[in-house]
């Protein structure tokens, strides 16, 4: 095990598995600004293997495990070993792909991890032109000011091992590009919506309503100023739990379709 | 090769018009998830290994650049 520390180290990495030119498959997309800050936090780990790398980002009570291989019999054959060598605790590994059945999802499930959930992305494909406008003075933009009470609400009512709860430092280069809506009432946040805006791109990350303030339409106002605000975008898109099917249905409702996309959370308790 | 890329990413993210894009990345019409699909695309289409230090967005963001970096590959 050795420790990251740079997002120079991660691209070498896989560069040296992409120039064995025997394939290449990974469930590692890395952004920049979020491995830089697990550097920083010195939260990242690589095992490195004949053919594979793997990548552990140490989280609160648990384990992120990332690949990078160039075919699954070798990613099966590193994952022998790694487990075989490591520290009792939760591991926690994502299995994206374009398919509802991933050889890669059966290998890790044949050693040991069990499926926990699994997310489905939804996008919708056109102009936002004409949404409904909110009523101005109930949704607000949040401030730095906001943080910690909405990184209180993503400690209580979020599950880690799902979500990808962000760190300080994403929340508040969220919060700098205006891309933090927040909803109060009884002087508390209790509804939050985050968004990223690429171009012709909306992404939604995070959109959450407190428990007791649930049913109010509140998720619905936070998401129609969300709409109007990329109004200009082409295409819209999030992840959603899949057996959330209340959620998915008001998705559909405003637009939305399944796409082929999966991704399964696997979880190993060593 | 101009055509056959343009239809590798069309398949990709359909619901763009690649032929009008200054920058497929800075325009969000391509994340890091479609760009590892694109290349194992192109190392396909082209019977290439594309090199490793070359997967970096900006190597994808235009048509002119993909090519490039096709050309660059096949010539190793």
């Amino acid at each position: 095990m050795s420790k990251i520390n740079s997002y120079r180290e991660v691209l070498d990495l896989s560069c040296a598995v992409r120039n064995l030119r025997k394939g290449f498959i990974t469930n590692f997309y890395p952004d920049s600004f979020r491995v830089d800050l697990w550097c920083k936090y010195g939260s990242l780990f690589y095992y490195l293997y004949p053919e594979t790398v793997f990548f552990e980002q140490v989280e609160r009570g648990f384990r992120h495990l990332f690949y990078i291989s160039t075919s699954e019999q070798a990613l099966k054959e590193a994952l022998i070993d790694f487990l075989a060598g490591h520290e009792t605790g939760s591991l926690v590994v994502d299995v994206l792909g374009n398919d509802s059945d991933l050889p890669v999802k059966r290998l890790f499930e044949e050693n040991g991890f069990q499926e926990y959930s699994s997310l489905i992305r939804m996008t919708r494909i056109n102009s936002l032109v004409g949404e409904e406008k909110v009523i101005p003075d109930v949704v607000f933009q949040a401030g730095i000011g906001d943080v910690q009470e909405i990184l209180k609400l993503y400690d209580t009512y979020f599950d880690a091992y799902i979500e990808q709860i962000p760190l300080r430092e994403e929340l508040e280069r969220w919060i700098a590009s205006d891309h933090v809506l927040v909803y109060r009432a009884d002087g508390h946040i209790v509804g939050f919506l985050i968004y990223d805006l690429t171009g012709v791109t909306l992404y939604l990350r995070y959109w959450f309503v407190h428990p007791e303030y649930r049913d109010q339409k509140i998720g619905a106002i936070l998401f129609k100023e969300f709409m109007r605000r990329g109004e200009n975008t082409r295409r819209q898109l999030f992840w959603v739990i899949s057996s959330n099917e209340n959620a998915i249905k008001r998705y559909v409702h405003y637009g939305f379709a399944i796409e082929k996309m999966f991704d399964y959370v696997l979880i190993n308790t060593l | 090769m101009r055509e056959k890329v343009i239809q590798i990413l069309s398949e990709l993210r359909p619901e763009f018009d690649f032929n009008d894009s200054l920058n497929f990345m800075e325009e969000g019409m391509l994340d890091s998830f479609d760009i590892i699909n694109l290349v194992t695309a192109l190392d396909q289409e082209f019977g290439i290994s594309i090199d490793g230090i070359d997967v970096l967005p900006d190597n994808f963001s235009t048509i002119d650049r993909i090519i490039g970096l096709v050309e660059k590959n096949r010539a190793v």
